[in-house]
């Protein structure tokens, strides 16, 4: 058992300098197999391979049950998102590629390992957030979804790419067949299997084990990739409430496989320093050209700034399907490891820095970048008697349109072009800039207001609006007990909105106890 | 580059059980018989796919999937077993288990010369028929929950002596190996795996305690750290067990132990349970294709005679052993069905002790048909233990063995919550809400996967995750009144409103979003916790208390 113990020890070493770094583990896992290698640790060759490829089916079946396709339905920014940077940045690599003297056949192989994102790290950087089920983060998981499934829809037709157009078009009308019968099964048999009665948690799990296999059984039947049958019984289970019985059982096969796999490629792949030069061009063609095609796409569709800068910055990587698109161009025999280590250096460098790019500064200055390309000159008005929204996001929303409503003068500060533009259309006065900065304030009359309503994300922000408007009522929104009583002591009318659902919470329980007296 | 041979043969092994269990849902099978059928099925089958020479290819790999199973079982009942649980049972463990032993040896050796079998050989199967089987009990007793019952920690206790004794036993075999079967060699050995016990167990508390506890809490809200970090943990002290000649059970057993004074346990437990699951079913299913069912056969006499043995004359040594020691009926009677088994080890055992001449096919097949069958009957008894005992409580067949409990025991861990309600997730909101629930005098659970997000709650708080059904029982879900989710996470409301509508109970889920609210009502919450439509009618009431109106 002594393989298993150096693959857990590498991991957890990449786990323990992820966490200390605060940084995505995928690379460091890479990284850590890439030590086991470079002093030469005892690995038996041939498990080492079981392991690979157990961890790669699995990575792929989970990423498939995470993804439920009508997720993204009806999400139609999602698909433009999605679809847009995959076919862009492909069409980008595959310029750079050939420039950089590929074969046509490699240049493909590299652009494609470059036209999407890693789900893997985009989900975390989400889930920390707290963003997951956001709007924000539904748009960035359908865009995901979409890539996911142009990937798939690509590596069906790579596995005949020697075969020409017509066969490629098969595999592709194949893998299509494959997806409905994954749609099909999803629909009426997997609930039908997994939640009659008599089937626990261990069964459940021996159950949609086995739709895994029996669906890469498929698509072996059909001459597709062993891997497109894993992601389409991936999705076959990523219905709720199959999804929701499963994720716990699948959760800790998926941690322990993903590091597994991780771990063995690094241990598999030869890091190129001699093209050192390749993988830092790629990986800036990467991280510069998507936020930029981001943030021009929420010019064009009516997505906020703010969206659109945060959204192309955390789409910054490329994805670990790209590793796996590598492996299975190393097995066709289309390219060759010099490629597969390529693809993979350029995944560790845009991973780890994903954290770095998609902070929130770094999105604030995209967005005043781009703001100034959007900006009119704004003219000078002196407002009185009015109400005043710093920040105007869902909830000062909610206060915006009853203000409206009752017919009196708004005036919404916020930094966001997009939202700015939205406000504007409701009828609202807007002014675009920092909430904090005085100057801005300035425009807005504070001191002559009615009332101030400052719902910013940051308590010092916050603070900046309670300092300029001294004479004015001001409410603040925090969220807990501690922020509302400093900003009382400042003397804002301050309201946690923990405080004021747990009231409500308890209101009802009450009632209910009543009731049932 | 991919060699599809391993994922073939574990696809093969998974359609099959899957397709089983299909079939045995209705007649409640219990899973590890489902698997060794499921192994014996495809073993005899001879599939395409797993033809013997493609078997052969993908056995390193499969075996040491199986290998892991069984260390990570033992991982699990270490964590489910902390000190504290296990110290008041440690003496009479030992004795009932050296007298168990003992007594099981030389009846069996009695049965094989009876059957007809040489000295020689009746002694290499008395060793063999006297082992139980760690995998069966515990996987067994972890699915009725009943590890922390006074036979479930009674049974762990015995199979641990059992370990030692296999130590012993194999030593033996090696010395017979090697020529050097002189006492002192023996005896030797025999004192150094006593010693590396000691170190082991003194080495592995020490650090847990010094170095992966204050580790873990560190990084306690990453999940697949702490999954990462403890299964490195358990295999670097397999290692190092191994290094010092113990067997890799004890050494997963007593890091999962040194585990289980962590506050963490709990959460790790749940999320090394579906890994065991998986591996540990390919352990049987293997196991099942590894019987050579046609010799076994051929033998089916004396096997029938050393299944009879197991199956009775085990329970029957068993219970006279632990009416000796002062426990009462129920105990003593549900421990002794629990052990009616041979195991894993005992075909271990047999097959060396073939490899060096020692015993013939005939034992070899003995033992395989004794396993085979004793595994599937006594799965069924440890499922079924309490109706057994029922049963023989109520004809009186118990009362020869003059069984008097001699000390006052909580034979059973009794249900201390009800009447409570459960929050989950201590964000901001949770807090609150539990803060609130105490004021007001409502008992209430706080549950997170982060301890440090517990701290300081004036109320009963529990390390664990929503997304694990078992986090359902080990908060008393069926006696709460009510169950709070806070979380940001739409998929584990959704998971949670549904799971409490199917159990009946009350539940309020966090619309943390309003494109969240509509699936939540539709699944049936009880309450949508609306944080901003809260805080809005809260803000108006505060204006106008204030003399702010809004217009």
């Amino acid at each position: 058992m002594n393989e298993i113990l150096y693959i857990l020890l590498a991991a957890s070493i990449g786990y323990a300098v992820a966490k200390a770094l605060r940084l995505p583990h995928v690379p460091l896992l890479i990284l850590a197999g890439g030590c086991l290698d470079f002093f030469n640790v005892p690995i038996d060759l041939g498990f080492a391979r079981d392991g690979l490829l157990l961890g790669l089916t699995f990575l792929v079946f989970l990423s498939g049950t995470a993804l439920n396709p009508w997720r993204g339905a009806g999400n139609s920014l999602a698909l433009i998102v999605g679809a847009s940077q995959f076919f862009l940045i492909g069409f980008a690599g595959l310029g750079a590629s050939l420039l950089m003297g590929f074969s046509p056949t490699e240049s493909l192989y590299v652009a494609l390992g470059l036209a999407s994102s890693s789900t893997l790290v985009v989900i975390k950087i989400l889930q920390t957030r707290g963003e997951l089920f956001a709007p924000f983060g539904r748009l960035m998981v359908g865009a995901l979804l979409v890539q996911d499934l142009l990937i798939m829809l690509v590596i069906s037709a790579l596995s005949n790419i020697g075969e020409g157009l017509v066969s490629m078009g098969m595999s592709i009308s194949l893998m299509l067949c494959l997806t409905l019968l994954g749609l099909i099964f999803k629909k009426w048999i997997a609930p039908w299997i997994l939640l009659s009665k008599g089937v626990d948690e261990e069964l459940q799990l021996v159950l949609a084990l086995g739709v895994l296999f029996v669906f890469m059984g498929c698509a072996n039947l059909f001459g597709l990739p062993f891997l497109t049958g894993a992601f389409v019984a991936g999705i076959s289970l990523s219905s709720f409430p199959v999804n929701g019985i499963l994720k716990g059982q699948l959760a800790s096969l998926n941690n322990f496989f993903s590091a597994v796999f991780f771990v063995m490629l690094g241990f598999f792949v030869d890091f190129p320093l001699h093209n050192l030069d390749k993988v830092l061009w790629l990986s800036l063609l990467v991280i510069t050209l998507t936020p930029l095609l981001s943030s021009a796409l929420s010019l064009a569709t009516g997505m906020t700034l703010r969206t659109g800068a945060e959204l192309g910055l955390l789409l910054a990587q490329t994805s670990e399907f790209s590793i796996i698109l590598a492996l299975i161009g190393m097995d066709n025999g289309d390219i060759g490891q010099e490629h597969l280590s390529l693809i993979t250096s350029v995944t560790v460098v845009t991973m780890t820095l994903t954290p770095f790019l998609s902070s929130e500064s770094l999105a604030s200055a995209l967005m005043r970048l781009l703001g100034s390309f959007a900006r009119k000159k704004e003219i000078a008005k002196a407002f009185s008697d009015h109400y005043v929204i710093v920040g105007c996001g869902d909830s000062a929303m909610i206060v915006l349109k009853k203000l409206l409503l009752s017919g009196v003068d708004v005036v919404v500060i916020d930094d966001d072009a997009g939202v700015i533009r939205k406000v504007r259309e409701m009828g609202a006065q807007a002014i675009l800039g920092n909430g904090k900065d005085p100057e801005v304030l300035k425009q807005g009359s504070l001191g002559s207001a009615k009332l101030v309503i400052s719902s910013m994300r940051k308590f010092s922000d916050n603070k900046a609006v309670l300092g300029y408007a001294r004479n004015t009522p001001k409410v603040i929104r925090v969220f807990d007990q501690r922020e509302a009583d400093e900003f009382e002591r400042l003397g804002a009318i301050s309201i946690p909105s923990t405080d004021a659902s747990t009231e409500d919470l308890l209101e009802w329980i009450e009632k209910r106890i009543k009731h049932q007296s | 580059m991919w060699n599809m041979i391993t994922l073939k043969t574990i696809g093969t092994m998974v359609v099959c059980a899957g397709i089983g269990s299909l079939f045995s849902r209705r007649v409640k099978l219990p899973h590890i018989v489902l698997y060794i059928l499921t192994g014996l099925v495809l073993g005899q089958l001879e599939i395409a796919l797993l033809e013997k020479d493609i078997l052969a290819q993908s056995k390193s790999s499969v075996s040491l999937i199986s290998q892991s199973g069984i260390a990570l079982l033992l991982f699990l009942v270490g964590l489910e077993l902390s000190l504290e649980k296990v110290k008041d049972i440690g003496a009479d463990a030992l004795v009932a288990g050296l007298w168990q032993v003992a007594l099981t040896a030389l009846i069996a050796f009695g049965l094989g010369v009876t059957m007809g079998f040489g000295a020689s050989e009746a002694i290499a199967l008395g060793i063999a028929m006297t082992f139980s089987s760690t995998v069966v009990v515990v996987k067994l007793l972890g699915e009725k929950r009943h590890l922390g019952a006074l036979y479930g920690r009674m049974s762990i206790g015995i199979l641990l002596v059992q370990d030692l004794v296999v130590i012993f036993a194999f030593t033996i075999l090696a010395g017979m190996k090697g020529a050097q079967q002189d006492v002192m060699s023996v005896g030797l050995e025999l004192g150094k795996a006593f010693v590396g016990v000691g170190v082991l167990f003194v080495f592995t508390m020490y650090v847990a305690k010094k170095v992966v506890g204050p580790i873990m809490n560190w990084a306690s809200s990453s999940t697949e750290t702490l999954l990462v970090w403890s299964l490195t943990w358990c295999f670097l002290i397999v290692a190092f067990a191994h290094f010092l000649g113990l067997s890799h059970e004890i050494g997963a057993f007593l890091a999962g132990v040194s585990l289980a004074q962590l506050r963490l346990s709990n959460s790790l437990k749940q999320r090394v349970h579906p890994l065991m699951n998986f591996f540990i079913g390919i352990f049987f299913i293997s196991l099942g294709m590894e019987i050579d069912l046609g010799t076994a056969l051929a033998n089916w006499r004396p096997a029938l005679g050393f299944v009879l043995f197991v199956l009775f004359g085990k329970v029957l040594i068993f219970l006279f052993v632990l009416s000796r020691r002062g426990f009462s009926e129920r105990t003593s009677f549900m421990l002794a069905i629990t052990m009616a088994q041979i195991s894993e080890f005992s075909f271990l055992f047999i097959a060396l002790a073939r490899g060096i001449g020692w015993v013939g096919d005939a034992a070899v097949a003995v033992v395989a048909l004794t396993g085979l069958v004793s595994f599937v009957v006594s799965s069924f008894m440890i499922t079924r233990n309490q109706d057994i005992y029922r049963l023989f409580s109520s004809k009186s067949l118990l009362v020869p063995f003059q069984i008097t409990p001699k000390r006052a025991s909580n034979e059973f861990p009794t249900e201390k919550r009800g009447e409570h309600v459960i929050v989950i997730g201590m964000n901001s909101l949770g807090r609150e809400i539990c803060i609130a629930l105490s004021k007001i005098g409502q008992r209430a659970l706080a549950i997170d996967n982060d301890p440090k997000k517990l701290e300081g709650l004036p109320c009963e708080t529990l390390v664990g995750n929503a997304d694990y059904a078992s986090i359902l029982e080990e908060a008393s879900f069926a006696s709460a009144i009510l169950v709070v989710t806070t979380l940001r996470i739409e998929d584990v409301n959704n998971s949670l409103v549904y799971r409490c509508k199917k159990m009946g109970i009350p539940v309020a889920a966090h619309g943390f979003d309003s494109s969240v609210i509509p699936e939540l009502k539709r699944l049936g919450a009880d309450y949508v916790i609306d944080t901003r439509s809260s805080w809005l009618r809260r803000l108006v009431r505060e204006l106008e208390a204030r003399g702010v109106a809004l217009p």
